[in-house]
């Protein structure tokens, strides 16, 4: 349907074609390689103004070529040694993808293909094949600033099915290939945001299409078609929208125009039409027709909320229709209308709800028949087929620009731009009212527009004017005074648009950089510091940046709380570094830095950033080096456990433990000598522990023993309240105490004792022998130097007068553990003798 | 009970340091007394009363050296020849007999130190130290050397005292260990 009624305009355009005179506001640039080409197309257009497509080589298009118009001329991409190419998406970056044909044989690996044709991508002024290695079909269709390409690709692993591509970084990837259910996918769009839309079969009868939409690693479908009808997607802007023209389930009407965010999708209106492009802003332009989706067309601008539309200039027959096609970021839209002059459709431009055919704005002499607006970028420049199907570059005749001087700087009050409105020099002279609108960004609020010979409304954001500008003259300059948001970020980007009466013609950006008065300032310094009695030094540094650069100029002040303040050099790339002096005894915690920077010509001083400098406890050095040799049996003393503790060559106070302490006769032979140091100042000091070792030679002939004296007490009586009760039995107490000196080798045990059987008691005289202890505790226990040790003994029986005088005998043996800490009587641990003796008693 | 005990212990401690510094100065005619092992080495000496108080002597004490045992010493002399059980105020007891040393034939050559020590005091019952005095056993090699098979037999004989000692009293210790 849609191809009959464009054979109908055809037909039309041949029987009454007519162009209307008017007021030249656009200059006219043909996109073909040579005079005679007979044919060219725009697929993109950026908002550098370049443009890309293809052309024909010649008069009788035996071959096109994919051009990459820029910087005033068509530049010829080639091929890939065949015939044809073509230039399908450009970036802002002036980098282009497409497709390109081999020649009509090629050898790729070793299979020979025929008019082999594969994605290209224009980059540093040469074709790059994006799948070198695949005999099979590939394009590209779509690329962002960030490089980032989409496209499709006949998938060499042999699935044999055509496959949508991601290409970034150099690597190309399948964003179908994990899904089994794809037959047939091909990648149209990407925005700035790497989202992805298309389309894809998944049924095997190739009759069930899906629109895609790639994002984040996630695919989705959308926008089911139950039939063979291949409903389009025609846009996406950089928020991830998508507008086309879909069918619905019930088949009621070709096609319905639809908004889909990522999530849902929305027919914008109930009968035939089709959503033809969208904005950044969420603007959505296309058209919808009558109930009989055939008498009438009228055009629509979606802004998210509301609907405003475009009529017809005219009718064509019984026709009435307008079809927009492109939108920009000022709501400029151009299409396609009918209209009185002809019965063919005439390219025009609307904004604000006013259309405006094209062709009366353009030279009337070049005799164009201008058929539809293609595309038009923010700047107002459009490319617009003719009906020879010959591409040509509009440029609106006035420019309007608006400059600053230097950056500007968050909070700055009365900043100021200057607008100035020039015509092209081959331009006649403006015939009409002459208005500038201003546009600014968040981050500026408007004070003041105002210029010699401009009206300029209080509170408005137009100035205009009536008077004529010749041809290559400019009106006195528009100054525009603002304010610029003390929380404003960089840049901000002003906007000024010039139209002339009716017609908006041109926008021109003026990107401003903001001085961000708050400088980032870091700081970090070399090392932490260990404490110290004296003055130390310790260097200090701290970045400035402002906007992401380094900075130059002005300085940094230290100021370490508790410590002091210095004062950086120049700041230098964003450097500034400083001595700090940390006085000596500067104690142990951790010390705010703040690095405060005083700010230079244009950039704030700041001090938003603070730092720790932390003064570790330090290390005592222990001075303690092995001892002379020492004789065994010598006690330790201040000629062997004289360690020193000491740091920075003062020494430390504090108090020391050694093992084995002081006193201690150690054993002979090489003894390891420890000592733990303890600081007093234990908050600015760490404890140290150091050991030396002591050679102790010789042992001597006498070991210096304990010796013992045994004493007795006696009394009468004895019952345990057991098995004993003894009223007249003897009891002896017994004391031993050990009157010696400390067993040798440290750890040693102290001697044990027992009683010694050979007790013996008598009367004087005669003696009497007959009497033996037969029991008694045991003095089982050590006994320190000074110690004692107490036990009875039971002399049983009875016929012992008191008053009697008897001799008493009672010896004990004590025994030492001497391999506590190491042998030191050869061959042997323990070390027993005997002490005891004879006490002349009285019976009790 | 035990505190009452140690402050006595410590008291009596106290007053033997003192009577150490001099109340009886014993001095032994030989303080080294030389012999071969199974001779009869009789220490002797004098005592003296440094005191004008009695002195009366309860005790003697000896510490032996190791290689002599209870049994090697006899201390009867010094009872025998103190038979009083005192010395007069500044009184002497003349060049006495005080305990003979029985030289183990086991005992190897060489010095064995001992101490004698005398306790006594004011009365009966007093135990304070009165004096002391070292001595010194030096065995000397005999001219005959035991036949090996006695060997064991000394050893087993001196070892069963100790062990039926200290059996008896629940430790049964025999020996170095």
């Amino acid at each position: 349907m849609k191809q009959f009624r464009n054979l109908a305009s055809l037909a039309g355009v041949f029987l009454c074609a007519t162009v209307a005179t008017g007021q030249v506001m656009y200059t006219v640039t043909p996109l073909k390689f040579v005079s005679n080409g007979k044919y060219s197309v725009a697929t993109a257009i950026n908002n550098q103004g370049q443009v890309i497509g293809w052309a024909s080589m010649d008069a009788s298009d035996s071959s096109r070529h994919a051009y990459f118009y820029s910087g005033g001329a068509m530049h010829d991409l080639g091929t890939f040694g065949g015939k044809f190419s073509s230039a399908n998406g450009l970036n802002n970056n002036g980098e282009v993808v497409g497709n390109a044909y081999y020649p009509s044989q090629s050898v790729i690996g070793n299979v020979i293909v025929y008019n082999l044709v594969h994605a290209f991508y224009y980059h540093g002024g040469s074709l790059i094949d994006l799948t070198p290695l695949s005999d099979y079909y590939s394009n590209a269709d779509s690329i962002n600033d960030a490089g980032q390409i989409a496209g499709g690709y006949d998938d060499p692993n042999g699935s044999g099915f055509y496959h949508a591509f991601l290409y970034q970084n150099g690597s190309l990837a399948d964003l179908a290939a994990n899904d089994g259910t794809s037959r047939g996918s091909e990648a149209l769009k990407i925005n700035a945001s790497g989202q992805v839309v298309g389309h894809m079969v998944t049924s095997p009868a190739y009759n069930q299409w899906y629109g895609f939409y790639w994002s984040s690693n996630v695919l989705k479908t959308f926008l089911p078609e139950p039939s063979a009808d291949v409903n389009r997607i025609n846009g996406m802007n950089d928020a991830g929208q998508v507008v086309g023209a879909g069918v619905n389930q019930a088949e009621t009407s070709p096609t319905y125009p639809f908004l889909y965010d990522g999530n849902s999708l929305t027919y914008l209106f109930s009968t035939c039409g089709a959503a033809n492009a969208i904005n950044n802003a969420g603007h959505v332009v296309g058209w919808y027709g009558s109930d009989d989706c055939w008498t009438t067309e009228t055009g629509f601008l979606f802004n998210g909320s509301t609907y405003s539309y475009m009529n017809p200039l005219g009718t064509s027959g019984s026709n009435s229709w307008l079809q927009p096609n492109a939108i920009n970021r000022f709501d400029q839209v151009g299409g396609k209308t009918t209209s009185n002059v002809s019965s063919a459709y005439r390219a025009f431009v609307a904004y604000n709800g006013i259309v405006t055919d094209l062709n009366t704005l353009v030279e009337p002499s070049l005799n164009l028949v201008l058929y539809n607006v293609d595309h038009i970028n923010d700047s107002g420049l459009m490319t617009v087929i003719d009906y020879y199907n010959v591409e040509y570059l509009l440029t609106p005749v006035l420019s309007v620009a608006s400059s600053h001087t230097g950056s500007f700087t968050p909070g700055q009050q009365g900043a100021t731009y200057s607008v100035t409105v020039t015509n092209a020099a081959t331009a006649p002279a403006t015939n009409g009212t002459i208005t500038v609108t201003e546009t600014l960004p968040s981050g500026l609020t408007l004070m003041s527009m105002a210029g010699n010979g401009w009206t300029c409304p209080q509170g408005a954001n137009t100035c205009t004017r009536s008077n004529s500008l010749g041809p290559g003259s400019s009106y006195e300059p528009i100054t525009v005074t603002v304010n610029v948001a003390a929380g404003a970020t960089s840049p901000q980007v002003n906007w000024v648009s010039v139209s002339e009466g009716n017609v908006w013609l041109a926008n021109s950006s003026d990107p401003t950089s903001l001085q961000v008065s708050t400088t980032s300032t870091t700081t970090a310094f070399n090392a932490g510091l260990t404490y110290s009695p004296n003055f130390q030094n310790v260097t200090l540094t701290a970045t400035v940046t402002s906007g992401g650069a380094g900075v130059n100029g002005g300085t940094v002040t230290f100021n370490v709380a508790g410590v002091g303040t210095v004062m950086s050099g120049t700041v230098t790339n964003g450097n500034a570094s400083a001595m700090l002096v940390v006085p000596g005894s500067t104690g142990v915690r951790s010390y705010s830095i703040t690095a405060t920077y005083g700010g230079t010509a244009g950039i704030a001083g700041s001090s938003d950033n603070t730092k720790a400098l932390l003064i570790a406890p330090a290390q005592p050095v222990i001075n303690w080096h092995n001892p002379p040799d020492i004789q065994f049996g010598s006690a330790l003393g201040s000629g062997q456990l004289n360690a020193l503790a000491s740091f920075a060559g003062l020494t430390v106070p504090g108090t020391y433990v050694y093992d084995p302490p002081a006193g201690t006769v150690v054993q002979s032979g090489s003894i390891t000598l420890k000592v733990q140091f303890t600081p007093l100042d234990n908050v600015d000091y760490f404890t140290a522990n150091a050991s030396v070792l002591l050679n102790v030679v010789g042992v001597p002939n006498k070991l210096p023993i304990p010796s013992f004296v045994l004493t007795r007490t006696l009394s009468r009586g004895y019952n345990n309240g057991a098995a004993i009760n003894c009223p007249d039995c003897v009891v002896v107490t017994v004391t031993l105490t050990n009157i010696g000196g400390q067993p040798p080798g440290a750890g040693n045990s102290y001697p044990t004792a027992g009683f010694w059987v050979g007790t013996k008691m008598g009367t004087t005289p005669p003696w009497i022998y007959d009497t033996v202890f037969t029991t008694g505790p045991s003095l089982n226990e050590g006994i320190p130097p000074g110690g004692t040790a107490q036990a009875k003994a039971i002399w049983l029986g009875s016929g012992y007068p008191s008053g009697g005088i008897a001799l008493l005998t009672i010896w004990t043996m004590w025994d030492i553990d001497v391999c506590g800490s190491g042998q030191i009587i050869p061959n042997a641990c323990y070390w027993s003798d005997f002490v005891g003796g004879t006490s002349r008693v009285v019976l009790p | 009970m035990k505190h009452i005990a140690l402050s006595i212990l410590a008291t009596v401690l106290l007053a033997a340091c003192t009577a150490r510094a001099g109340v009886v100065t014993l001095v032994l005619d030989s303080p080294e007394l030389s012999g071969n092992p199974g001779d009869v080495l009789a220490f002797s000496g004098t005592l003296t009363n440094t005191t004008s108080d009695v002195v009366w002597l309860n005790s003697d004490n000896f510490n032996l050296p190791a290689g002599l045992d209870p049994s090697t010493i006899d201390d009867s002399p010094y009872f025998i020849n103190t038979p009083t059980g005192f010395l007069g105020p500044d009184g002497t007891s003349g060049d006495i007999g005080l305990f003979n040393v029985t030289i183990p034939t086991s005992l190897a050559p060489g010095n064995y130190d001992g101490t004698f020590t005398l306790l006594g005091g004011a009365g009966l019952d007093s135990q304070d130290i009165l004096g002391s005095a070292d001595f010194t056993v030096q065995v000397v090699p005999s001219s005959g050397v035991p036949e090996p098979g006695t060997l064991p037999l000394l050893g087993f004989g001196a070892c069963w005292l100790l062990v039926w000692g200290w059996v008896v009293r629940g430790i049964g210790r025999c020996g170095a260990r």
